[in-house]
């Protein structure tokens, strides 16, 4: 675990696995804003996830998929 | 660690091979193209008139095909419906949550609408900025500044915030209330305008008895509005000033955040590739320029920002790129000297082309000088005059005709001109917090 770790220090980050990762941020913030019901706290803070996702798409997934 | 983690914001970005970087630019040209095309009734007039659709541009080199925007252009289609942002806005107007307005420094005031989404994107870009000019958590940055409805430093704010830092907003505070405010907190870092980062050293030393490289903490400092931080002398008596590294950056309202100097100071500023496509063109011919060394102007399009996309825009700035490569590791290129001067700042006087900076750079590298200065452009008759007003620092008194005289023998071989020098009293010529305005050119108003 410990030399995976290292590994991953020196070699730098799997974008692939990244991408996968923002990309289930975003389903998930999705899923919260369909299932507000239209309660803006949920609505709302969902949606300011995605605005801060789309910056991890920007340094990560662009990268990749462009 | 990564290798670069520890001195770059995101190395994956910053540290890409320069093939896949300028890929990434194309992908993302394009994308940005397409959507200001179906979104901006604006983009789509423009591009349709010159007969271009999105699918056109094939390769960067098809870039310099889509017509470029210039600032009259959104002045004149502002004020419209979607109010105010006119059609230039690609959102609907309920997604707009900020603000914004260009300085009006050239004529009317631009608005610019941003989404969260976009204002995510301005605070990252400064992020890019920050932490490649050695910002980390363990800094207390002071913003010494009258935010409103200018984007400057809201930006570099929210950017210190996503690095950690402790931010301090030292907006409404006179220039003595802010400076002992920073004493009390032990301030490590601020931005300012150049000409406020002199401006304060100033009032400390000579108001409030406070020796700022002695006395304060402020260590790193980094300038935006103008040129100063890019022109060695002013720099270097910034530097000196307040015992702190200087780092410059460049940005715009319309445009973003969109160039920076790292930790290296390789004397030019890195441009963010992965955010901006920077295009250098012949003012006179309008033809590209790739060379190292070769001043052109800079047309730029920021390819993230969606709610007023910035499509080749016409900056006026005046650049050119620099033919090394910086030891930072970054292969981002570095534009040399940063921001050179403004197409519509250059002037002929006396039949000699004339760019302020250079008159910047003599006063400032002359000890004796205080940092304020003025140019008068007038004419009489068929006949330019051209008058600078400067300031003998308190401890220079007495050495006013030495002072001229390498006054005059610098001006005239950095700029070709002859001046009528005036000395005035120190603390008699206007002090600036934002923009200065020192260069007056008043044979527009019949002067």
């Amino acid at each position: 675990m410990e030399e995976a770790s290292r590994q991953r220090r020196v070699s730098g980050p799997d974008l692939e696995i990244l991408a996968t990762l923002v990309a289930k941020i975003e389903e998930a913030a999705h899923e919260l804003v369909e299932r507000a019901c239209g309660i803006q706290a949920i609505e709302r803070n969902a949606r300011r996830i995605l605005a801060s996702s789309r910056i991890l798409r920007l340094n990560v997934c662009d990268p990749l998929e462009l | 660690m990564c290798t670069h983690a520890d001195t770059m914001w995101n190395p994956i970005l910053e540290a890409m091979d320069e093939e896949r970087l300028r890929s990434l630019q194309l992908k993302k040209f394009q994308r940005i193209l397409r959507w200001a095309y179906e979104r901006s009734p604006f983009h789509r007039r423009l591009y349709r008139e010159a007969g271009l659709e999105p699918d056109d541009v094939r390769t960067l080199e098809d870039v310099v095909k889509v017509p470029k925007v210039e600032k009259s252009m959104m002045r004149e289609i502002q004020c419209k419906d979607p109010y105010p942002y006119g059609e230039l806005l690609c959102v609907d107007l309920e997604e707009v949550t900020e603000f914004r307005q260009t300085s009006g420094t050239t004529g009317q005031p631009v608005y610019q609408a941003d989404t969260w989404e976009d204002w995510e994107w301005w605070s990252e870009c400064w992020a890019y900025i920050l932490f490649a000019q050695g910002y980390r958590k363990r800094d207390r940055v002071f913003i010494p500044f009258g935010y409103n409805v200018f984007v400057a430093f809201w930006a570099g704010h929210y950017g210190a915030e996503k690095l950690g830092c402790e931010v301090v907003p030292g907006g409404v505070l006179s220039t003595e209330a802010r400076i002992l405010k920073m004493q009390e907190l032990r301030a490590t870092a601020m931005m300012g305008t150049p000409t406020y980062m002199l401006n304060m050293a100033d009032v400390a030393r000579t108001k409030l008895g406070i020796d700022p490289p002695k006395d304060l903490w402020i260590r790193r400092i980094t300038c935006a509005g103008e040129p100063g931080a890019s022109i060695p002398a002013t720099k270097k008596r910034i530097e000196e000033a307040w015992g702190a590294k200087v780092f410059d950056h460049v940005g715009a309202t319309e445009i973003g955040a969109w160039g920076y100097e790292c930790q290296e100071q390789p004397g030019g500023l890195h441009v963010n590739e992965a955010m901006f496509l920077v295009e250098i063109e012949d003012p006179e011919t309008g033809e590209s320029i790739h060379e190292p060394g070769k001043v052109g102007k800079m047309v730029i399009t920021a390819f993230d920002r969606m709610a007023q996309p910035c499509v080749r825009f016409d900056s006026k700035d005046l650049i050119m790129w620099a033919d090394e490569r910086c030891p930072c590791g970054r292969t981002f290129r570095l534009i040399k000297g940063g921001v050179l001067g403004r197409v519509d700042d250059i002037t002929k006087v006396k039949g000699v082309l004339l760019a302020p900076t250079a008159i910047e750079e003599v006063v400032r590298s002359i000890p004796e000088l205080a940092d304020e200065y003025e140019v008068i452009v007038t004419r009489e008759g068929d006949m330019d005059r051209i008058a600078l007003k400067v300031e003998l620092r308190p401890e220079a008194q007495g050495k006013e005709q030495e002072v001229r005289g390498r006054l005059v023998d610098q001006l005239r071989l950095k700029t070709n001109l002859g001046y009528e020098i005036t000395f005035h009293p120190y603390g008699s010529l206007p002090r600036y917090e934002g923009k200065a305005r020192r260069f007056k050119d008043l044979r527009k108003q019949g002067g």
